[in-house]
């Protein structure tokens, strides 16, 4: 006879205690998961927020900027803001880099037209010019 | 009054030709300092290149920085040897033919595209003719071309396309004997004929 209350009790204490690990480990990660995409959620809302202030800010300097005649790195995109590029992270290299001529199909080709001659030979007309007006008044002057 | 005047245009002009001649100095003296760079550079490279070759790797074909010499241009028919500089800017272009970011270096699959002005390192383009030959050393190898069309285009209009196949596309103002800003632009196109293992002879 004792060996069946004993007997039974270890099934029942078996049984509530493999239960109970089934609950405790099935309820948490459900809950978990929640939580995540609630935060997930949450975290995007505020970047997106903080994104569309941003651009807004940015927008506004670039006006001022403009306005004032004073050329301004090209506006982050909300794209880059969520990336975690910071729109004041645009530095002054790489705006020069992006406006330095590149190979592109259907570019066209560089800018190698000089003005050096044109200035060689209005130089050198001066010059000329010059030399023939300041003899002449010294001729005038050694005539006179 | 007269004096004044004769006095004016005497120091205006001896200014513009001090800033010509100063441009043109400069320019000798960079072209001068990258084909120094070039000479020195080139056993490095060589050993560089046998052993990307040993390893399959193409580490020298990265993009050079600006201001750097990355290929020599040497076309025997009008006596032109030049050291091509990174970039197409003001600087780059007095320096040297510039080689145009983003585009391939010669001998590499790809359109490669070198500038200069009409008026310094190009100024005899307009005697050159189809079937000319055109020879490069850069980074990917020294190469053998002949030129196979030449087309006068608006500056404004697309002249520079990609290529599948190894092109090299050389630019300048036309026309060559012009006052001014040129209107046009002068594009020659070259295509492979011979991989070269010799280095390249100077065409002087």
């Amino acid at each position: 006879m004792s060996y069946r209350y004993l007997l039974g009790f270890a099934l029942i204490a078996g049984i509530s205690s493999a239960g109970s690990a089934q609950f405790t480990t099935f309820i948490p990660p459900q809950t978990k998961a929640v939580d995540s995409v609630k935060s997930a959620v949450a975290i995007q809302q505020r970047a997106q927020a903080d994104s569309i202030q941003r651009v807004q800010l940015t927008n506004m300097k670039t006006w001022v900027d403009s306005a004032a005649g004073v050329v301004a790195p090209p506006a982050a995109t909300r794209a880059d803001s969520l990336m975690g590029l910071p729109p004041d992270s645009l530095t002054r290299s790489q705006v020069a880099t992006d406006s330095a001529p590149t190979m592109k199909n259907g570019a066209r080709a560089p800018e190698t037209a000089s003005d050096l001659p044109l200035f060689a030979l209005l130089g050198a007309m001066g010059l000329g010019i010059g030399t023939v007006m300041l003899a002449g008044t010294k001729l005038g002057r050694e005539r006179a | 009054m007269r004096k004044l005047i004769g006095l004016a245009f005497f120091i205006s002009g001896g200014l513009l030709l001090s800033f010509v001649g100063g441009r043109y100095a400069v320019g000798i003296a960079q072209a001068d300092s990258a084909r120094e760079r070039w000479d020195a550079d080139e056993a490095h490279r060589a050993v560089l290149r046998a052993r990307d070759l040993v390893a399959h790797r193409t580490g020298l074909l990265s993009a050079p920085s600006a201001g750097a010499p990355v290929a020599r241009l040497v076309i025997p028919k009008i006596n032109l040897d030049e050291i091509v500089i990174e970039g197409v800017d003001g600087d780059a272009l007095n320096a040297g033919p510039g080689h145009l970011p983003g585009s391939v270096l010669p001998g590499v699959r790809g359109n490669a595209i070198v500038s200069a002005h009409r008026d310094r390192h190009f100024s005899h383009f307009d005697l050159l003719n189809v079937g000319d030959t055109v020879l490069t050393d850069s980074p990917a190898g020294r190469m053998k071309w002949v030129i196979v069309s030449q087309r006068i285009v608006d500056k404004d209009s697309p002249a520079l396309f990609a290529t599948r196949d190894t092109t090299l596309t050389l630019t300048t103002c036309w026309p060559i004997r012009f006052l001014g800003s040129a209107p046009d632009r002068l594009i020659v196109t070259a295509k492979p004929v011979e991989r070269l293992t010799t280095r390249l002879a100077s065409a002087n």
